[in-house]
């Protein structure tokens, strides 16, 4: 009968059965388990990166405005069922209406002094009543009072919060971000502050605005008491 | 045969490490190509009405006054429907800010047909809204049922509900047993607060107001909870994934969400009908009531009761 010699075989395991000779495998073996551990990592982070953005281009870092710096700061998905990311094409769109509604809607009309130019085609039609009456002078600027001195605008970065249905199809989806400006006028300079949340919704295809929750804040030359906030909810 | 400490390591680690690559593999996949997961239990049934005949109901526009009926049923079966035993008519005049809930007891009788709650068992919703909007005369636009554990599973879900309990109420059929003064109610006590009747005096006219109440409380809490457009939506998502939507979009949804989000609690009485008979069973509809649903009727809200 043979000695054992070397390491002393461990005992049977008694719950599978199983020794630690068994667990003892060729190097190719070896070779095998890796390269199919490598194989799986390669595919999950494939499928993860490729298939998970649904909308083609990345959303887009770059300012919308061709005013004021304005770039997305963020997007949260909110999924009512199915996991989904909006996708960088609609985020994108997004962007660019808001882009403009900054840029037609509050910076032209101060640097003109004109009323803001039509914007109306940001909006879907439940909307169309609202911006046009008792909401247009929370939205948009006026042009008044007249500018005098210097003006600078600024906002904070726009997040994004989107929300898909129990398909994973993104059904609405809000733009929230501040705006700032501070513009001279006769007696000094006022400031403004834009609390600013735009809700977007498919309209037979692209993204438009069909609600809002803005608040203005105006305060220094030319406003009356000081200070004056009046809001627009819809 | 002598193992290597390399080979020792491998042959330890590689079929673990196989292991949770696969499940990498899978949840990635499931992450990213959207697998359906499993849709929650369902909280609550929203259906959309379409306008009754004769009604001058052209709703839609969330400026218009709209009327809406929550219901809460009995039923014990998470996917069941059962007796309509807590019955609100909600008006909402966006103009105004303000809002009006009509309470009805469960007791009470429509039209000769015995107690209005057995129509949602017997009928479905729709058949009881259309019940309900033609005894208040108003056009409701959107009605909403839950049973017990559709509620309850909400409100633990939301984060429960901060109240102020007026009365003492201490009931074992129910579960209350609450003292007044400031109270966290949870989902089993929400439900207990909502079913209690024992506790007072006029029995079911009194619990009918207390879901009243509960409601204009749960709103401030909403309130409070969902800040802006981006709250609004949060929420959408958690509910969405609990709501059997009849007819409704989630834009509808949002709409509605907005909507209440403006009403001042303030600004929203909430007021039981007036019944012929006392707690008990078959109360015909009490004198004043015509008038009480005209001025309802007419802007949603009440201004002479």
């Amino acid at each position: 009968m043979p000695t054992p010699t070397g390491t002393p075989r461990a005992p049977a395991d008694v719950t599978t059965g199983s020794t630690r000779t068994g667990l003892r495998r060729s190097p190719r073996m070896q070779l095998v388990v890796v390269a199919v551990a490598v194989a799986l990592l390669i595919g999950a982070a494939l499928i993860f990166f490729l298939v998970r953005s649904d909308g083609g281009s990345s959303p887009s870092k770059k300012s919308v405005s061709g005013e004021v710096k304005l770039t997305l700061g963020g997007i949260n998905n909110v999924n009512a069922g199915t996991p989904a990311t909006l996708g960088g094409d609609a985020a994108n769109q997004i962007m660019a209406s808001v882009g403009q509604y900054v840029d037609k809607g509050l910076i032209a009309p101060v640097k003109t002094g004109k009323p803001p130019a039509d914007v109306s085609d940001l909006f879907d039609g439940a909307t169309q009543a609202a911006i046009q009456g008792p909401d247009k002078e929370v939205l948009f600027e006026s042009g008044a009072p007249k500018r005098t001195g210097d003006f600078k605008p600024s906002a904070d970065p726009v997040i994004i919060t989107a929300l898909s249905d129990g398909n994973g199809q993104f059904v609405l989806a809000t733009a929230t971000f501040n705006y700032r400006a501070d513009v001279g006028v006769a007696g000094g300079t006022m400031s403004t502050a834009r609390s600013i949340s735009l809700t977007f919704a498919p309209d037979n295809g692209p993204w438009k605005i069909t609600g809002y929750d803005v608040s203005v804040t105006r305060q220094g030359a030319q406003v009356e008491g000081s200070t004056a906030t009046t809001t627009a909810k819809r | 045969m002598t193992a290597r400490p390399r080979t020792v390591l491998l042959t330890l680690i590689g079929p673990p490490l196989c292991g949770v690559l696969v499940a990498c593999l899978v949840i990635a996949a499931w992450v990213a190509t959207g697998l359906p997961i499993a849709k929650g239990e369902t909280w609550f049934t929203i259906q959309k009405v379409p306008p009754a005949a004769g009604a001058s109901f052209t709703s839609g526009q969330p400026d218009q006054v709209q009327f809406f009926l929550v219901v809460g049923n009995d039923s014990r079966d998470p996917n069941g429907v059962g007796l309509g035993d807590a019955i609100h008519v909600i008006g909402v005049n966006p103009g105004a800010k303000a809002a009006t809930i009509i309470d009805i007891p469960r007791d009470t009788s429509v039209g000769g047909a015995g107690k209005i709650n057995s129509i949602l068992a017997n009928g479905g919703l729709s058949q009881f809204t259309q019940a309900i909007s033609r005894f208040v005369g108003v056009p409701i636009k959107f009605s909403m049922t839950t049973n017990f554990a559709g509620f309850t599973d909400m409100v633990d879900e939301l984060g429960g509900i901060d109240i102020n309990v007026q009365e003492p109420m201490h009931d074992v059929d129910s579960g209350a047993d609450f003292d007044p003064g400031p109270q966290k109610l949870n989902g089993p006590g929400a439900l207990a607060f909502s079913r209690d009747r024992h506790s007072f005096a006029a029995g079911d006219i009194s619990r009918t107001a207390n879901q009243g109440y509960l409601i204009i409380t749960a709103l401030q809490n909403f309130q409070q909870r969902a800040t802006g457009p981006a709250g609004v939506l949060t929420a959408l998502g958690n509910l969405g994934r609990h709501v059997q939507m009849e007819n409704v979009s989630f834009q509808e949804m949002y709409r509605l969400g907005r909507l209440v989000l403006t009403i001042d609690p303030a600004n929203i009485k909430s007021v039981v009908i007036p019944t012929g008979g006392g707690s008990g069973t078959n109360l015909t509809p009490g004198a004043g009531i015509d008038s009480l649903f005209a001025d309802f009727r007419d802007d949603g809200v009440l201004q002479s009761h």
